[in-house]
């Protein structure tokens, strides 16, 4: 395969695939309770007891750091599988509809995507408690419409070709017709559109949290570690590097092996 | 085009020259929050106290040294039975040059007593029960019942003077434009930013206030505004974070003003079960090892308290009953189990998010009280909506951040005294003790300071026992100022958070 001869994108999936393994494991190889405050080592460099310093509280930054990506993976993961099914049956019923219903579905997708993300995510978070659940449905309600322009498009792409044209002259019902005919056949733009979605749920997810709206503190998270490191500058400034680093490489390497995928996904570019 | 390059470029550096000129007399002043309001009877917080310190002035004033200063008023006598209150006024000018007489004393009273109006000390005030003003220069209260922290209460920035005729105009307008008889006057809010006042001229101190103008910016992140003062766009911030106090004082541009007044403690709903009982109140005070709490949230700056929060000095202050608590896992546990809750419970602690003090100490508190098998779910919301909260009682129990607001020992009522009103910022919601309401009444009208002394040693003993609220420690409550800022005075104890008064003598070079 080409995608595997570029090697930003095996670095990448090297990357995505570490993330996943430590979300699973990282309780298991933390060194620390990530929770255990320790007043006689607050805001220290690194160490051998703590290999990437210690917070304002004196509890260890790398375990922090492995436990703080499962709230963010959760998150991440659940809030795009909640935009890809809302997303996609707006998106057929915006393509494949009763004509009024279709149209009416696609311009109130069209006011929600005229709203800024973290703008949406602010009232919403306003309104409701923060933790796992609510952040997550807040942020899959978010890209919900983002899902439903994509599988619109593909949607009608697809129903003029002439399988969809011979399930219809046998006969075959609207559910039968979707599931077998068109889902099948618009995947591939709906799995790049759920990679570039998971990167953006994690940082809607780290901004959130940065501003002290997301994940409860004492539980980590990165956008709120790095929303806390924002204060210590000055007395442990690689406090902020590690939490950001961590961030940034996950959410690069997501976003190329999208890129990727979707070179690979899609024919025209793979012709080239 | 190129002959008149020069001439811009000379009119700009004249006009560069020219504001340096001005610079000179001008002062910033970062705050830490942008006041709710500015009307004159509401305790708007530090903020709006320190802005409405540098326009107003009352009868008398707390001033640098803790003292009661004369202010409009140059002198006053109490009566032996402190039933009434003799005021004789100075010669002093409000800002639109009308001078200050006694009946505008009594509207500005007036106004304050007014059941249907807002002022913030309404309850503590309404003991006066008759004013009468004999002459234009003479004010004499009469109270219903005798109290020796009655002229405390008029020294707040809540007891300001202001017209009669500014009331009568502007009762029912909030954004009205304050006039008072302070050395500032007010000259501009631009929402957002800042408020600027101006020297009052008229200022019945001769030859103060030295500054011109001085802005008070609004900075509500700590962070910001530390960096704002570092890097000069202010020459004096409050509330500095306590982990940035040691690298603002390695800076050689920088002075760091340091006060303990503030006291970090807890408020328990006594309407919620477990809190109920005083041995959990006391299985608390005893399982919370202090030192966690101050090096954690408060970077080590902070001294441990192990009683009721009385300073040194203040009456009430017991060496004795200071130490009255220690450290002790398995008394508290012995507690608990005493209680009825060998097992701990869960509660809700209602802190917030906004300032970082708060939010931590709520973290530490968490992790401490996990020790005696209390599981602690933390509430953090915007400072706002922890203040609605706590209006409505809406916790469990809330971090505590606050000191007594006068230096008389009758700052007690405030946080312990039953009452009509049960829910208050300060208290423990629906905590009313018979015995402890009869002894703050009776410290609040006795003269007789030895008297006066056992009654408030008496209180403190039943607070100990019920412990109604629970205190952890004396927090730094610091200003920072550039090396060429004098005369600005951080207050001593409690009246660090009305220091706004020393505006007048402050100076730039």
């Amino acid at each position: 395969m080409r995608m595997s001869r570029r090697p930003g994108v095996l670095a990448s999936a090297a990357i995505v695939v570490l993330v996943i393994l430590v979300a699973l494991i990282g309780p298991l190889i933390a060194p620390h309770n990530p929770l255990l405050i320790n007043q006689n080592a607050v805001n220290q460099g690194s160490s051998a007891t703590y290999l990437l310093g210690t917070d304002e509280f004196g509890r260890d930054i790398l375990s922090r750091l492995l436990y703080g990506i499962r709230p963010t993976i959760a998150v991440a993961a659940l809030s795009t599988l909640i935009a890809a099914i809302g997303g996609t049956a707006l998106g057929i019923v915006g393509a494949y509809g009763r004509p009024a219903i279709a149209a009416f579905v696609m311009r109130v997708v069209d006011i929600m995507l005229s709203f800024p993300p973290i703008l949406l995510a602010l009232l919403a978070v306003g309104f409701w408690q923060s933790g796992i659940a609510s952040l997550s449905v807040v942020i899959g309600l978010i890209f919900i419409p983002h899902f439903a322009r994509v599988a619109q498009s593909a949607t009608l792409q697809v129903i003029r070709q002439e399988y969809v044209e011979a399930e219809h002259a046998m006969g075959a019902r609207a559910m039968r017709v979707v599931g077998r005919a068109i889902l099948p056949n618009i995947l591939s733009p709906l799995v790049v559109q759920a990679t570039l979605t998971i990167a953006a749920a994690i940082l809607l997810e780290s901004g959130l949290s940065f501003l002290g709206l997301g994940i409860i503190p004492p539980d980590p998270s990165w956008g709120q570690m790095i929303g806390t490191a924002r204060g210590y500058l000055n007395q442990n400034p690689m406090y902020v590097v590690w939490p950001s680093l961590c961030l940034a490489l996950t959410v690069l390497a997501i976003n190329i092996l999208g890129d990727a995928l979707r070179d690979h996904l899609d024919p025209r570019l793979r012709q080239e | 085009m190129k002959r008149l390059l020069p001439l811009a470029l000379a009119t700009a550096l004249m006009s560069v020259a020219a504001s340096m000129a001005q610079a000179a007399d001008t002062l910033y002043f970062g705050l830490s929050a942008e006041p709710s309001t500015l009307d004159s009877v509401i305790q708007p917080g530090t903020a709006g106290r320190t802005v409405k310190l540098a326009i107003h002035r009352g009868l008398v004033n707390y001033g640098v040294d803790g003292k009661i200063s004369p202010e409009l008023a140059e002198r006053y006598e109490i009566s032996p039975d402190a039933t009434q209150i003799t005021f004789h006024l100075r010669d002093a000018t409000f800002h639109d040059g009308s001078p200050v007489t006694s009946a505008d004393v009594k509207a500005s009273l007036e106004r304050i007593l007014d059941p249907a109006g807002k002022a913030s000390f309404r309850n503590e005030l309404s003991i006066i029960s008759k004013i009468d003003t004999p002459d234009a220069k003479t004010v004499v209260l009469t109270l219903s019942k005798p109290s020796v922290s009655l002229v405390d209460y008029l020294a707040l920035p809540e007891s300001v003077i202001v017209p009669a005729a500014w009331i009568k105009q502007n009762a029912g307008n909030p954004n009205a434009s304050p006039i008072g008889a302070g050395p500032f006057k007010f000259v501009s809010w631009t929402r957002g930013r800042e408020i600027l006042v101006q020297k009052y001229a008229g200022f019945y101190k001769k030859g103060k206030p030295y500054l011109d103008e001085v802005h008070y910016v609004f900075y509500p992140d700590e962070n910001t505004r530390v960096n704002a003062l570092k890097s000069g766009d202010v020459d004096i911030i409050e509330y500095v974070p306590a982990k940035d106090v040691a690298s603002l004082k390695k800076d050689p541009e920088i002075k760091v003003l340091q006060m303990q007044g503030p006291f970090m403690g807890l408020q328990f709903n006594t309407k919620f079960e477990p809190f109920s009982k005083p041995e959990v109140r006391q299985a608390i005070a005893y399982a919370v090892d202090r030192s966690v709490i101050i090096n954690t949230a408060f970077n080590g700056l902070g001294t441990p308290i192990w009683g009721v929060a009385i300073p040194e000095g203040y009456m009430g202050y017991d060496p004795a009953k200071a130490n009255f608590y220690k450290h002790d896992v398995e008394k508290a546990k012995e507690l608990m189990k005493k209680a009825g809750y060998p097992d701990g419970f869960e509660a809700r602690l209602l802190a917030t998010s906004q300032y970082s003090f708060h939010q931590n100490t709520a973290v530490a508190l968490q992790s401490e009280l996990a020790k005696i098998g209390i599981k602690v779910k933390l509430d953090l919301p915007d400072w706002a909506t922890r203040m609605g909260k706590a209006a409505a009682a809406d916790y469990d129990f809330t971090v505590l951040g606050s000191l007594g607001e006068i230096t008389d020992a009758d700052w007690l009522s405030n946080y312990y005294y039953g009452g009509d009103k049960l829910v208050r910022t300060n208290n423990s919601p629906y905590f009313n003790d018979a015995k402890i309401n009869e002894l703050l009444d009776k410290g609040r009208a006795t003269v007789d300071k030895a008297e006066r002394e056992k009654i408030y040693a008496q209180f403190v003993d039943r607070a100990l026992e019920l412990a109604p609220l629970d205190y952890f420690m004396w927090r730094d409550q610091s200003y920072a100022e550039r090396k060429n800022v004098t005369g600005f005075t951080n207050m001593p104890g409690f009246l660090t958070f009305q220091s706004g008064y020393s505006i007048e003598d402050t100076k730039i070079k």
